[in-house]
C-alpha cells in the first residue's frame, strides 16, 4: 500500500478525521466509529486519521485478550491501518492518566498506534475535509 | 450546506434530544444511530423547526440490531446504511454527534 499515493484524495472525494472518545466495550461508538470508517476507505475516500481521546485510548491497548468469538474490536483497527494506511493516534496524556502508555513504553501499544497528542489533532481537523466524533 | 446532526440516545434517555432539536435549522439532517433508531415511528421534530424543512435518515444496521423493523419507519424517515452514512457527510459539510 502507498501510503503517500492515498494520503491525496482524487476529485469529489475527501479526507477525513475521526475522533473516537469511547473505550471499545462502552456502549457502540466505537462500532459507530468502524463501521464508517470502513465505509469511508471502501468508497474510495481519504482516511488520514483516527485520533483515540479520552476512553478511547483503551483502544491501544496490545494486551487486551477478548476471546476469539468476540468482535476483534482492537485489531480491526490494526488491520484497517495496515490496508488503508490510516494514522491510529492516541492522546498522550489521557493514555498515561489510564495507564495505557508511559514513556518508553510504546512496545505495548497495539500494532499501528502511536502515540501523538492533540496538537496532531488541530493539525488533522485543518488538513482534513470533514470531523467526525464518536462517543 | 446545513449540519448532520447525528443522535445515538433514545428520546426517552436525558437532555440529547431537545438540545439537538434546539440547535436544529431548516436545511440541516437528522441520523437516528444506535438507541435512537428505537424513535423512528414517532413524530420526531416539532416547534421550531418543521418536518418538512430536514431530511431525517436511520441507520438499517442498527435498526435489524434491535429488532426494530421497516414496516415502523415513519414516512418522513429514510433507512440508510454506512455507505449512506459517508455520503451524507459529502453533502453536510459539518457533523454533529449527539
Amino acid at each position: 500500500m502507498n501510503k503517500l499515493k492515498t494520503n491525496t484524495p482524487p476529485d469529489g472525494f475527501l479526507k477525513y478525521t475521526l475522533q473516537v472518545n469511547a473505550s471499545p466495550y462502552q456502549g457502540e461508538s466505537a462500532d459507530l466509529a468502524f463501521g464508517f470508517a470502513n465505509a469511508v476507505v471502501a468508497k474510495g475516500h481519504v482516511l488520514h486519521r483516527v485520533f483515540f481521546y479520552r476512553d478511547g485510548v483503551y483502544h491501544a491497548l496490545g494486551e487486551l485478550l477478548p476471546s476469539e468469538e468476540e468482535v476483534a474490536k482492537i485489531s480491526r483497527w490494526s488491520k484497517l491501518a495496515e490496508t488503508s494506511g490510516v494514522d491510529l493516534g492516541i492522546c498522550s496524556a489521557a493514555a498515561q492518566r489510564r495507564g495505557v502508555w508511559a514513556p518508553g513504553g510504546e512496545s505495548r501499544l497495539a500494532q499501528g498506534f502511536r502515540v501523538a497528542g492533540l496538537a496532531l489533532l488541530a493539525e488533522s481537523i485543518i488538513e482534513t475535509d470533514r470531523l467526525l466524533v464518536f462517543g | 450546506m446545513g449540519v448532520l446532526h447525528v443522535i445515538r440516545r433514545s428520546p426517552t434517555e436525558g437532555k440529547a434530544w431537545d438540545r439537538c432539536l434546539e440547535r436544529m435549522a431548516a436545511g440541516d439532517a437528522l441520523l437516528l444511530v444506535a438507541d435512537a433508531v428505537y424513535a423512528v415511528g414517532e413524530k420526531l421534530v416539532n416547534g421550531r423547526v418543521g418536518i418538512g424543512e430536514i431530511q431525517i435518515y436511520a441507520l438499517l444496521p442498527d435498526m435489524l440490531a434491535r429488532g426494530v423493523g421497516q414496516g415502523e419507519l415513519g414516512p418522513w424517515v429514510r433507512p440508510i446504511g454506512f455507505d449512506g452514512f459517508v455520503d451524507l457527510t459529502l453533502v453536510y459539510e459539518r457533523v454533529l454527534t449527539w
